[in-house]
């Protein structure tokens, strides 16, 4: 089997049509789940808080049909980052370190930064899981629409809603793009023989070229970019003003609902902090 | 017979496998491809083309479905060696501006000489040659980088990157479009050229059936992941009826015959060039 799957395994960004009750969200609701739910994951504090939070939004996934490893998927390309803060953390937490293990100059190894680990870990996964759900049951047309119109009341103040609805969408429709982009690259270099398969020095070697992937990433992103203000130069394209949407949004009671399911969240998470909860 | 380059057996391939984005690009599909021979790969877009060029040099290797055997080595194998698959096995891919790993354009192209241990006046005479063979001026291009070529000129320098190692079996992946009608006609007659000076094959995918009618010795037709017609070039292409159903058009040379065929001239409609034409269209005009 293909050896360059990985790389497109970026769930974040890929709509995925399976006619759920979660596809069916208004996605201002949406949105406004994904902004609740951050400050929920910023609330908890503990494990087991933060594994609830994990399971509630697994929960929701399925609720939305979508495999539970796709969603997961999200989180492999972010995991180099995940391990090095996880290290930072525990070598060189400076908050009420609990039981001591390890203390040789700046470095302390206790067991409030395992629990700071631990606890950012899982909020790193909930936000991409989260995130990841958003754009799985979300059109880029939808997320536009509905970030421009939840921005509205803010241009009375001058704030460019459907440019900011825009630049968030075309952001997020760009990802599982670049995801492929760079795959596409490293099949390339290894058809010339530039990455090393095997071998002791493998990692070394490719960490040496990966600098090069970098590169015609970069200058293939900017032509896109390019490519679409042209083409939409092209379409006509004027910002937000006088356009029209074939879909007008409506704000239903199911969506009512999820808000304040979203609200009730929050409030628990809050309650829970005063909690002795591990 | 001579034991064949390429034998790719009931391969399939599935993009994506078990994520809701899954995608059939390949179903029971066999390719052979025999020494010093031009095969084509045709098919309409999304029909598996390039994702089974990339089986031949080994970017994807099978692993439940299908046999793959590229110059003799089982790509399957975790003996195969990929290092020395990929030096005789040249790829040219769709986006040739990926393949380019170095700043400057000389360099580029001495990646794959360099590795096959040419240095000094032998690399540099090799590196001309390449540069050269695709219509560029060596002392012109040699130092210029990489990023700042025209998409046109990218191509032939990722052609000139590939032909310097001297591959034993070069695949095209719609390595022609976007060059002019001259770089076209160069990167042709380099292949033929290569294939009479040292037995050199080659795999080409293209959307131009004239393109593939004037250089293909056989093709291969691809529709929705499955070969649905192979053998030679003209047995393939004098199957018009069967092309048009999935989408592929004729050579254009044959369209005509046909259409004069169709007129009332009695011109033979099995012709693949614009030669083998004129001289259809002469003999049935002074029959």
């Amino acid at each position: 089997m293909a050896s360059y799957d990985t790389l497109r395994h970026v769930s974040i960004g890929q709509y995925v049509p399976t006619g759920s009750l979660v596809h069916r969200l208004d996605p201002r609701s949406k949105l406004l789940w994904l902004l609740l739910g951050i400050v929920a994951l910023l609330t908890a504090r503990g494990y087991w808080v933060n594994i609830g939070l994990l399971l509630l939004i697994l929960g929701l996934v399925r609720l939305a049909r979508l495999p539970i490893r796709f969603v997961l998927a999200s989180v492999r390309p972010a995991l180099p980052i995940i391990a090095l803060l996880a290290i930072m953390q525990v070598l060189f937490y400076a908050g009420p370190p609990g039981t001591v293990w390890f203390d040789w100059g700046p470095v302390r190894i206790s067991s409030g930064g395992v629990r700071l680990m631990v606890v950012s870990l899982l909020r790193f996964v909930d936000l991409l899981c989260l995130t990841s759900l958003l754009t799985n049951t979300t059109t880029s047309g939808a997320i536009t629409q509905g970030i421009e119109s939840l921005l509205r009341p803010l241009s009375a103040l001058g704030l460019p809603g459907h440019q900011a609805a825009l630049i968030v969408s075309i952001a997020l429709r760009f990802l599982p793009i670049l995801g492929e982009q760079m795959e596409a690259i490293v099949q390339a270099q290894h058809a010339r023989g530039a990455l090393v398969e095997h071998g002791r020095w493998a990692v070394v070697a490719n960490a040496r070229r990966a600098a090069q992937l970098i590169v015609p990433l970069l200058v293939d992103a900017y032509r896109r970019a390019d490519e679409l203000v042209l083409a939409m130069r092209a379409r006509c394209y004027q910002g937000g003003a006088g356009r029209t949407y074939l879909v007008q949004l409506v704000f239903s009671g199911r969506d009512w609902l999820s808000l304040a399911a979203a609200a009730a969240l929050v409030a628990l998470t809050v309650c829970l902090r005063s909690l002795p909860i591990p | 017979m001579s034991m064949p380059l390429v034998a790719i057996r009931a391969l399939s391939h599935t993009y994506l496998a078990g994520t809701p984005l899954e995608t059939r690009a390949l179903t029971q599909v066999d390719l052979t491809v025999r020494p010093a021979e031009i095969a084509a790969l045709v098919g309409p877009g999304g029909a598996g083309k390039s994702t089974l060029s990339h089986y031949v040099n080994a970017l994807h290797r099978p692993s439940r479905t299908g046999c793959v055997s590229v110059l003799g080595q089982d790509t399957a194998s975790p003996r195969c060696d990929l290092g020395r698959l990929r030096q005789d096995v040249g790829l040219v891919l769709q986006s040739p501006h990926l393949q380019l790993l170095e700043r400057f354009v000389g360099d580029d192209i001495a990646f794959g000489p360099r590795r096959q241990g040419l240095a000094g006046d032998t690399l540099r005479e090799r590196v001309r040659w390449a540069i050269e063979a695709v219509g560029l001026d060596f002392e012109r291009f040699k130092d210029r980088r990489t990023f700042s070529l025209s998409g046109g000129e990218m191509r032939r320098v990722a052609i000139a990157g590939v032909l310097a190692t001297l591959p034993q079996l070069v695949v095209l992946d719609e390595a022609t479009t976007g060059l002019d009608p001259r770089g076209r006609r160069r990167v042709h007659a380099i292949l033929r050229e290569q294939r009479a000076s040292r037995g050199m094959a080659a795999l080409i995918i293209s959307n131009s059936m004239d393109e593939v009618a004037a250089l293909a010795d056989s093709v291969t037709v691809l529709d929705q992941g499955r070969s649905v017609l192979s053998g030679p070039t003209r047995e393939v292409m004098c199957r018009a009826k069967a092309l048009r159903e999935i989408g592929l058009a004729s050579p254009s040379a044959q369209a005509i015959c046909q259409a004069l065929s169709e007129g009332g001239l009695p011109v033979s409609t099995e012709v693949l060039t614009p030669l083998e034409a004129e001289e259809a269209i002469w003999q049935a005009m002074t029959r």
